[in-house]
């Protein structure tokens, strides 16, 4: 598919999020083979212990070659057997068989809960990863942690930021906005200037936007209380407030219908027909990759926040290292887990080599790396952004355990109001009604306002 | 007892057959129907449903519309193919076009194209501001039809259908035509029979047989509507939503949704569906050529 193949070929947490939405569901396992406490053996130089890394992430061996001189008693394997849902049926069937599966896998963080729910991961705290909670960035521990258990090691996030083109706000003869009233205000002000050209467009496909804004609100539109009790709340105000404000930006013809990352969306960005991008920072990725013309026309600035002085933001993409419940080898495995994902060493070639953002504490606080002048963006300083948005993230959000096919029916239901230009209120309506009867079918007790 | 052994050495060698038979067409099948007994839930694990899934399918508003969608699908573009391949392969037959064997391979062609590059191709002449569709409407002065969009979609995806299997069915027909004995003709012509004539009277209905089996595969490929819509989803996700043919919406259910059991139900659902028309078809064709 185009989409695919051209996420593919940006990078690797585009690629990632390209295929959030698709994220196989796990969701049919019984019990992952539990073995209890036993870790397992820790190798020697001579004698090291063997273990199997499923990623997709290209060019990863860089990084594995490295972890290999740092630890001679831990021999690593790399498998690709296939992106974000290949990769996932095929755990989930090594947990329902109980052996077949790696030690270590990379998995986008809206897959994690689903995994962790039917006893297919481990339990790092239990295997040398008690720290995990301190040595990540808060915005990011929440995405792998349950209660005291934590199930991966954080390796990227998207912190929320607007990229944006210079010309076109120059040309419309307005200012960046910071809040989204002054967002709506450009909007005008853009589509007055040329009416070929919008603030930004809108998806129907892509529930990650809807995510973003939902999360930015601290909605909370899912809450599982213990195991099975789910609380639906997508008509609550905050969401109303999210989708009101879309539907007059959509009914005012002031956005565009597209499609993230499609070649005729990619044209658009780079004609200047889309004025911003509000999207995990992984986006200047995916611009400088593909849009080398569009150099020096774009900036990053913080997401708008809903009023003058907020500062919430919230997040797009990410994902995470597992290690798995039926691993023989789970100590070694998450040595290498914690080490790919916080060693100075490791950081620094995930990110020249993969093009990662940190998510460690440490490397946020790196001058040199925060200070680092980007060129694509007329050598702005956008980690500052990046840091800024990431200290700033709601740390509250949670995903479902089967966050897949709730994303996958918002085309069926908030796109269908996307297109056709109708309530999005009523669609997201339609949403919660698919979510609830799906849920229901899997044994949640649901409960909705 | 000579009988007995005769038959004992029968099953012997019709053994091979019987054991791929069974592993590669009936334990699958058998497995789906044993999958579509029972209900998998993410709290409370698998249990047996008996028929439940199989009402829940009949109620399901969702399949309905799908299964609604394809066989529209098969009314409309099963007989505008199979027209378009009939005539293309009598006019072959008849001698009188040019450059025949040219003609043949590049209607055959397009059905060497795997489906997904084939709607990819399609995907571009017909979709956004850019597509070569858009760019020709614009060259005359006309307003360019959403092609992709939910009015025409289904439109659309009729004409990559028809692009691909035309040629395919035209070699049906052709190979058919090619059978009639040269006696039948010369037969014909010394009654004075011309072209048409001959067309109607000889070649249709020596063609019947071909033409039952083209229809049971487009009947068949129809209901099975996939690669198309799944493609073309990419493009516009609001348009082919997760349920619009009854095979899409059996992959979501099983591979996002993790509901296999339900799934499994609907392909049994699908599958007998299939049955039931193409039988219908069959017997239609056969009770004709009964009448004749």
């Amino acid at each position: 598919m185009i989409t695919t193949t051209r996420a593919r070929r940006l990078t690797a947490p585009a690629a990632a999020l390209a295929l959030l939405a698709l994220a196989a569901c796990g969701g049919s396992s019984t019990d992952g083979g539990s073995d209890g406490g036993d870790g397992g053996p820790t190798g020697t130089a001579d004698d090291p212990v063997e273990i199997t890394f499923w990623s997709w992430l290209p060019d990863i061996q860089k990084t594995i070659d490295l972890f290999e001189q740092a630890h001679p008693e831990i021999d690593v394997t790399l498998e690709n057997v296939g992106v974000g849902t290949d990769q996932y049926t095929k755990i989930q069937n090594a947990a329902d068989a109980g052996s077949g599966g790696p030690d270590v896998a990379h998995m986008t963080y809206d897959a994690i809960p689903s995994f962790a729910l039917t006893g297919a991961l481990a339990d790092l705290t239990q295997y040398g990863g008690e720290d995990i909670p301190d040595t990540f960035l808060p915005a990011v521990v929440g995405l792998v942690q349950q209660g005291d258990a934590v199930y991966g090691v954080p390796q990227d996030f998207g912190p929320g930021v607007m990229y944006y083109r210079t010309d076109v706000f120059e040309a419309a003869g307005v200012e960046v906005p910071t809040t989204w009233a002054e967002y709506a205000t450009a909007a005008e002000a853009i589509k007055a200037s040329d009416p070929n050209r919008y603030i930004t467009y809108l998806d129907p496909g892509l529930a990650d936007a809807a995510y973003m804004g939902l999360w930015q609100l601290d909605a909370a539109p899912w809450t599982l209380d213990g195991e099975s009790d789910l609380a639906l709340d997508l008509n609550s105000d905050r969401a109303l407030q999210w989708a009101d404000y879309w539907d007059g930006l959509n009914q005012a013809g002031l956005t565009i219908e597209s499609v993230q990352g499609s070649d005729e969306w990619f044209k658009q960005l780079g004609d200047g027909q889309i004025a911003t991008w509000v999207v995990g920072a992984w986006g200047l990725q995916a611009l400088t990759g593909v849009l080398p013309q569009n150099e020096g026309l774009w900036r990053v600035a913080p997401m708008p926040v809903w009023d003058e002085g907020d500062t919430a933001t919230s997040q797009f993409g990410g994902s995470g290292t597992v290690v798995l419940e039926q691993s023989e080898h789970k100590d070694a495995a998450t040595t290498f887990a914690l080490w790919m994902n916080s060693d100075p060493t490791a950081v620094e070639s995930l990110k020249n080599d993969q093009g990662l953002l940190p998510t460690t504490n440490a490397a946020w606080e790196d001058p040199a790396f925060l200070d680092e002048e980007i060129a694509y963006l007329g050598g702005q300083q956008a980690r500052q952004v990046f840091a800024e948005s990431a200290r700033n993230s709601v740390t509250t959000w949670r995903w479902l355990p089967f966050q897949p096919y709730v994303g996958s029916v918002y085309k069926d239901t908030v796109g269908q109001a996307i297109s056709g230009r109708t309530s999005l209120a009523d669609g997201f309506a339609a949403w919660q009604d698919r979510v609830a009867e799906y849920a229901e079918q899997q044994g949640f007790t649901v409960t909705t306002d | 007892m000579s009988g007995v052994r005769a038959n004992r050495t029968a099953y012997l060698f019709l053994l091979p057959f019987l054991a791929v038979f069974a592993v590669t067409i009936a334990v699958p099948l058998g497995y789906a129907i044993w999958l579509s007994f029972f209900k998998h839930q993410l709290i409370g694990g698998t249990v047996f449903a008996g028929l439940d899934n199989y009402t829940r399918a009949l109620s399901d508003q969702l399949l309905h519309e799908g299964v609604g969608r394809v066989l529209l699908f098969l009314a409309v573009q099963v007989p505008i193919m199979l027209v378009i391949a009939l005539a293309v392969a009598l006019a072959l037959d008849s001698g009188r076009m040019g450059g025949g064997a040219i003609v043949r391979i590049g209607l055959f062609l397009p059905y060497a194209v795997p489906a997904v590059v084939a709607t990819l191709m399609w995907g571009y002449i017909f979709g956004g501001q850019f597509g070569l569709a858009a760019q020709v409407f614009d060259a005359v002065g006309l307003p360019t039809p959403d092609l992709l969009g939910p009015g025409l979609m289904l439109a659309s995806i009729g004409n990559v259908v028809t692009w691909s299997f035309v040629g395919y069915n035209m070699l049906i027909f052709y190979a058919a035509l090619r059978t009639i004995p040269a006696e039948v003709y010369e037969a014909a012509a010394i009654d004075g029979a011309g072209e048409y004539r001959k067309a109607w009277s000889i070649k249709l209905p020596a063609l019947r047989p071909a033409l039952a089996l083209a229809l049971i595969f487009s009947v068949i490929g129809s209901i099975q509507l996939f690669n198309e819509p799944s493609v073309l989803q990419a493009l516009r996700p609001s348009v082919v939503t997760t349920s619009y043919t009854p095979n899409l919406y059996a992959y979501n259910l099983a591979f996002t949704g993790g509901q296999t059991n339900y799934a499994a139900a609907v392909a049994v659902l699908l599958g007998g569906i299939t049955v039931v028309i193409a039988y219908a078809v069959q017997l239609g064709v056969a009770r004709r050529n009964r009448v004749i």
